[in-house]
């Protein structure tokens, strides 16, 4: 509004004026606030699926090291067959893996796939060297592969699958095998003398973050209380900075920076004495060391695991336990075969429904009754399906929790979808059409069957994808009707989990929130091509009716 | 030809025989589910069941079956859902119907049916992971409660309150706008004098409709609300709807438990149909009026 | 008398996109006079009227060259919309009133010009219902529908209306042409009333009307303004040959 403009109104006109620009700034917000919503959901169920960016507890640190060190002979380094995924094992998995408390690899990279284990003959000095770190009640496990020598090991690892051993760091430094892989250690913890872990006045320290620790060895803490603990000074030890202990931690953790240490422990075995008789200490030890004490001494370390998320390998692996281990795709097949099956039936009926809604329409109570059914049952919730589905096709017509039993659920309520945006796509054929082949002595039928359907066709397949759209979201009416097992359905009456079940599972147990997101990521991904396939349908309709 | 007519006629069976699926359908839902659920009645009393917020069916020795409590959660989770999600829904209805412009409303209305089209049960996941914590830190509880079950279902009804009200606002007729205009009102005196006025029915159907759907809703409530089967007496108060009731013991309710959920799902079920007579009853008001 | 110019258009040209749907149009509106429109239709006189009260401005895509001036304001650049509306009022081709009862029809204007008190509204809407010949039949149902109206009586609700708010111009789009011919001269004679109070300008194809209410007259032909003068000149001595050929019945 000019000056001149101003002055031509009056002073109750300047406050509608006002009032209005408020209004419509606060409409503007609500608008992109909206948007805002839809952007921070979506962003966040997609960052987190594809990102997985965690805080996990672990006794040993996230820091690694390509070699296994020692205060003597040679440093060693770890080698796994290339088709595992780790990008790093710690102290605890290599005794896992050796010790023979392992199968699989599940528990460690979430990989199905059997645990192969080679060493070297006894006398070997690379043994030697590893079992002084990994061999812990002297008992090895009993399927354990001999190696005759780093030739034999590295080509035995090399071709088979779930293969892991260790070769000498020479070796490994200039190794360019197909089929082998490196793989850093983790080794370091931090353990506490057991004072420090005590409770006070119902607090108790249990973790460290790996900045604290840092702080602790530079010196800046003085005591307990100042990371989460009680009331006791600290006291902290290191080993001798020569050794490949106090090496690795120096380098690693303090980034250079000297290790400010109340007491200097000349080995390991002075150090673990010192700390034990020295109430509120501290220090950093090999984990191996304090394998059978770790779970009084070490301290479990808060580390930030940052890395890849939803994978294809995700996709394509089959869940084991409980859809903990492994992927999901035999559930991802399994909702593939309901949506199939929930199609086959539920697209003839709509659209053949949707026929006789608008072709044989009459102003008459039966045409009110039919719009009466489909517009009721578009508006029933889905737990009422799902009471319905368990009732009656579970229950009353014995099908159980099966795969039939979950696709009839869901194939009535997607019903009403489908025949309202069929019925809108036949409606907007012009009548033209329809006169142009009656006119050539086609019968009623033959014009919708030749004519009618194939020109509503965009709009039909709108209403399909769209069904496919919901169908593929349904829990409610999915969690009693279709059962729950994960596997492959082997037929129609097995029990059977979808994608959308499985994430209210894994929801529900709490166990893997990666996974959760991961499926997660699956169905925002299916909704967004759901959304974008319906647009271009749409708008390749609208082009079609000019 | 005989025969060309019989074909056609047997086509018309089949077509109409389709279109009668859905017919069935409400009748066998309606059927069986009043059939399973009446039986509890013959043990528990109609006012019990409605009125009592007692609810304990396990008990052997005085199993109860009141659900009274979670008629009431359902009501103050959807009663806070309208809170937040009408003002809203019906500001962006209008801000799509009388402000925007096209290219913003295309985009605008392409973030609203993508919002329709996420599934309840990842509403839920993002309300326990993003909306639960938020609302622990402001309201210094659990963070599962009416408050969060009131956030996420505000969002859940967007969709259907703005695609609806943005319909009946669009459709009051352009001679009023006009007329209001040419006598000096400003825009918005315009939207809130005459065209909100003119396009009310359109607006409470869909503020009907948002209820019927927020009452509906299973999953997501079941992940934020909290599911403490008592009365709530505050915001903070954990709560559970009646479609949380069902869904949590479905799977190892037996007997009277059993048909105690059964009898649930009827009064969710008639309450539904209540709510479709009554927006039945309004849009046919709406029309005949203009 | 004095002839005061109410309105003075200068060189106006608007365009709806590229097309240019008005094209140098310049003229003189006296005060409490009627002015009439004429031409056939589709020629821009609806679209020309509502440059006055700046109704275009509603319509997207719409650009507008030259000068409206109102009272010697340049309304487009120095005066504020609302109380241009305000002063320069309009009825529509078809009556609209408000789907309220009759008394908050007339009540809408003052009510968003601020005006509260229950009295003074009571006041406004009997005057205003006066003046447009309409008191009388509407008193003693002022708070019934004004959609229950006839279409005559809703038209003449809709002058009420405009009056409410205590315009100087009134600006009429064709006012009767959807209208029975008993509303429509009873809605003639009030227009004649009308211009004692206000400046009228009236867009008409109905040629019989402009003759019969109008003190000046403008024949529109695509988008121009061919001739513009006294009705009596333009009907029986108009200077351009299109002018005569319009009014003698040739073409439109």
């Amino acid at each position: 509004m000019t000056a001149k403009q101003r002055n031509t109104a009056s002073a109750h006109t300047r406050r509608v004026h006002r009032q209005e620009f408020l209004a419509k700034t606060l409409l503007r917000l609500a608008a992109g606030i909206i948007i805002a919503i839809l952007v921070v959901i979506i962003g966040y169920i997609l960052y987190k699926g594809f990102v997985s960016d965690m805080l996990v507890k672990d006794k040993v640190m996230s820091v690694k090291s390509e070699t296994v060190a020692f205060d003597e002979g040679q440093e060693l380094a770890v080698i796994i067959n290339d088709g595992l995924r780790a990008d790093a094992l710690t102290m605890e998995d290599l005794i896992l893996l050796f010790n023979g408390r392992a199968r699989n690899w599940g528990g460690i990279t979430e990989q199905d796939m059997d645990i192969v284990t080679y060493t070297y003959g006894v006398g070997n000095s690379l043994r030697d060297q590893f079992d002084s770190v990994v061999l812990q009640d002297g008992k090895y496990r009993e399927d354990m592969r001999v190696a005759d020598s780093e030739q034999d090991m590295i080509e035995g690892v090399a071709q088979t699958k779930g293969a892991v051993g260790y070769i000498s760091a020479d070796t490994a430094a200039g190794l360019d095998y197909d089929g082998i892989m490196v793989v850093p250690v983790r080794r370091l913890s931090i353990i506490l003398n057991p004072d420090a872990l005590a409770a006070q006045k119902g607090k108790r320290l249990t973790q460290l973050t790996e900045e604290q620790v840092r702080s602790l060895f530079a010196g800046e803490v003085e005591n307990w209380q100042e990371v989460g603990g009680i009331d006791l000074p600290v006291t902290t030890i290191a080993v001798r900075g020569d050794t490949a202990l106090g090496t690795q931690f120096r380098e690693a953790v303090m980034e250079g920076n000297p290790v400010s240490a109340d007491r200097t422990a000349r080995d390991q075995e002075e150090l673990l004495t010192l700390l034990n008789g020295t109430p509120g200490a501290v220090t950093f030890d090999y984990y191996e060391q304090v394998h059978y004490e770790a779970s009084r001494l070490a301290i479990d370390i808060e580390q930030r695991e940052v890395g890849g998320n939803l994978s294809l390998h995700f996709i394509l692996e089959v869940p084991k336990e409980g859809g903990t281990v492994g992927g999901i795709s035999s559930i991802i097949l399994n909702t593939v075969f309901m949506i199939l099956l929930t199609l086959a039936i539920a697209v003839p009926i709509g659209v053949l429904a949707a026929v006789f809604l608008t072709e044989y329409s009459k102003q008459n109570l039966l045409m009110r009754i039919l719009h009466f059914g489909t517009d009721t049952l578009a508006g029933i919730p889905s737990i009422i399906f799902g009471l319905f589905g368990y009732i009656f096709f579970s229950e009353y017509l014995g099908l159980g929790f099966s795969l039939i039993s979950g696709t009839l659920t869901i194939t009535l309520m997607i019903l009403p979808t489908i025949v309202r945006t069929s019925v809108e796509a036949i409606k907007t054929v012009p009548m033209t059409y329809r006169e142009g082949s009656l006119a050539v002595g086609a019968t009623k039928w033959q014009t919708i069957r030749r004519v009618v359907l194939p020109a509503a066709m965009p709009g039909v397949l709108t209403g399909i994808i769209l069904g496919v759209g919901r169908a593929v979201g349904e829990t409610a009416a999915l969690v009693y009707t279709m059962g729950s097992s994960y596997e492959l359905a082997k037929s129609l009456m097995s029990s059977t989990r979808v994608l959308s079940v499985h994430l209210y599972y894994l929801i529900k147990e709490g166990l893997s929130f990666d996974r959760a997101f991961a499926t997660a990521t699956i169905l925002i991904i299916i909704v967004l091509f759901v959304n974008f396939a319906t647009n271009k349908l749409i708008g390749r309709m609208n082009k079609m009716a000019g | 030809m005989k025969r060309r007519k019989i074909f056609e006629r047997g086509i018309e069976g089949v077509l109409l025989l389709c279109a009668f699926v859905s017919v069935l359908a409400i009748i066998f839902i309606t059927v069986f589910i009043f059939v399973r659920g009446i039986p509890l009645f013959e043990n528990v009393s109609l006012k019990e069941f409605l009125f009592s917020a007692e609810w304990n069916p396990t008990s052997s020795s005085d199993p109860r079956f009141g659900i009274a409590a979670f008629i009431v959660g359902s009501i103050y989770v959807t009663a806070g859902a309208l809170v937040i999600g009408v003002p809203f829904g019906l500001a962006c209805a209008i801000y799509l119907a009388e402000l925007a412009n096209k290219r913003i409303a295309k985009f605008l209305k392409q973030v609203i049916e993508l919002l329709a089209g996420i599934p309840s049960i990842i509403y839920g996941f993002f309300g326990i992971m993003v909306i639960c914590p938020i609302v622990r830190e402001l309201t210094n509880s659990s963070g599962y409660n009416i408050v969060s079950a009131s956030i996420v279902l505000a969002i859940m009804i967007l969709p259907t309150i703005v695609n609806i009200s943005e319909v009946s606002i669009r459709s009051v007729p352009h001679e009023y706008k006009e007329g209001s205009l040419a006598l000096g009102a400003s825009h918005w005196q315009t939207i809130v004098k005459v065209l909100f006025p003119a396009a009310k029915s359109g607006i409470i159907a869909s503020i009907v409709l948002g209820i019927g759907r927020a009452v509906g809703e299973t999953m997501a409530v079941l992940m934020v609300a909290g599911n403490a089967p008592q009365m709530p007496k505050a915001l903070t108060d954990m709560v559970r709807t009646l479609t949380m009731n069902i869904v949590t013991d479905l799977g190892y309710a037996s007997g009277d438990h059993r048909v105690a959920l059964f009898a649930t799902g009827i009064v969710l079920f008639i309450f539904i149909m209540i709510l479709n007579l009554v927006i039945t009853v309004i849009t046919r008001k709406g029309t005949v009026k203009t | 008398m004095d002839t005061q110019c109410k309105l003075k258009i200068t060189d106006l040209d608007l365009f709806y996109g590229d097309f240019q749907a008005l094209q140098n149009v310049s003229m003189d509106i006296n005060a409490n006079e009627v002015m009439a429109f004429i031409g056939p239709s589709g020629c821009g006189k609806s679209t020309f009227i509502k440059t006055i009260n700046r109704m275009n401005d509603l319509i997207p895509d719409v650009t507008i060259k030259g000068k409206v001036l109102y009272d010697g304001v340049d309304i487009y650049k120095d005066f504020d919309v609302i109380e241009l509306r305000k002063q320069i009022g309009m009825v529509f081709q078809k009556p609209n009133p408000f789907p309220m009862t009759v008394y908050d029809n007339i009540a809408y204007g003052p009510r968003i010009h601020g005006v509260r008190d229950k009295k003074k509204l009571d006041d406004i809407v009997e005057q205003s219902l006066k003046g447009a010949a309409l008191w009388d039949e509407v008193a003693d149902r002022l708070h019934k529908p004004a959609l229950g109206l006839s279409g005559g009586q809703q038209q003449r609700l809709c002058i009420a209306r405009v009056l409410a708010v205590e315009p100087d111009v009134v600006l009429m789009d064709e006012p009767t042409s959807a209208l029975d011919p008993i509303s429509t001269a009873k809605i003639e004679d009030l227009i004649d009333e009308l211009k004692k109070e206000y400046t009228i300008v009236i867009v008409t194809h109905n040629m019989q009307q402009a003759g019969r209410i109008s003190d000046q007259t403008a024949f529109f032909l695509t988008g121009e303004v061919v001739e513009t003068g006294p009705t009596e000149k333009i009907f029986y001595n108009p200077e351009d040959k299109r002018t005569e050929d319009y009014i003698s019945g040739r073409f439109g």
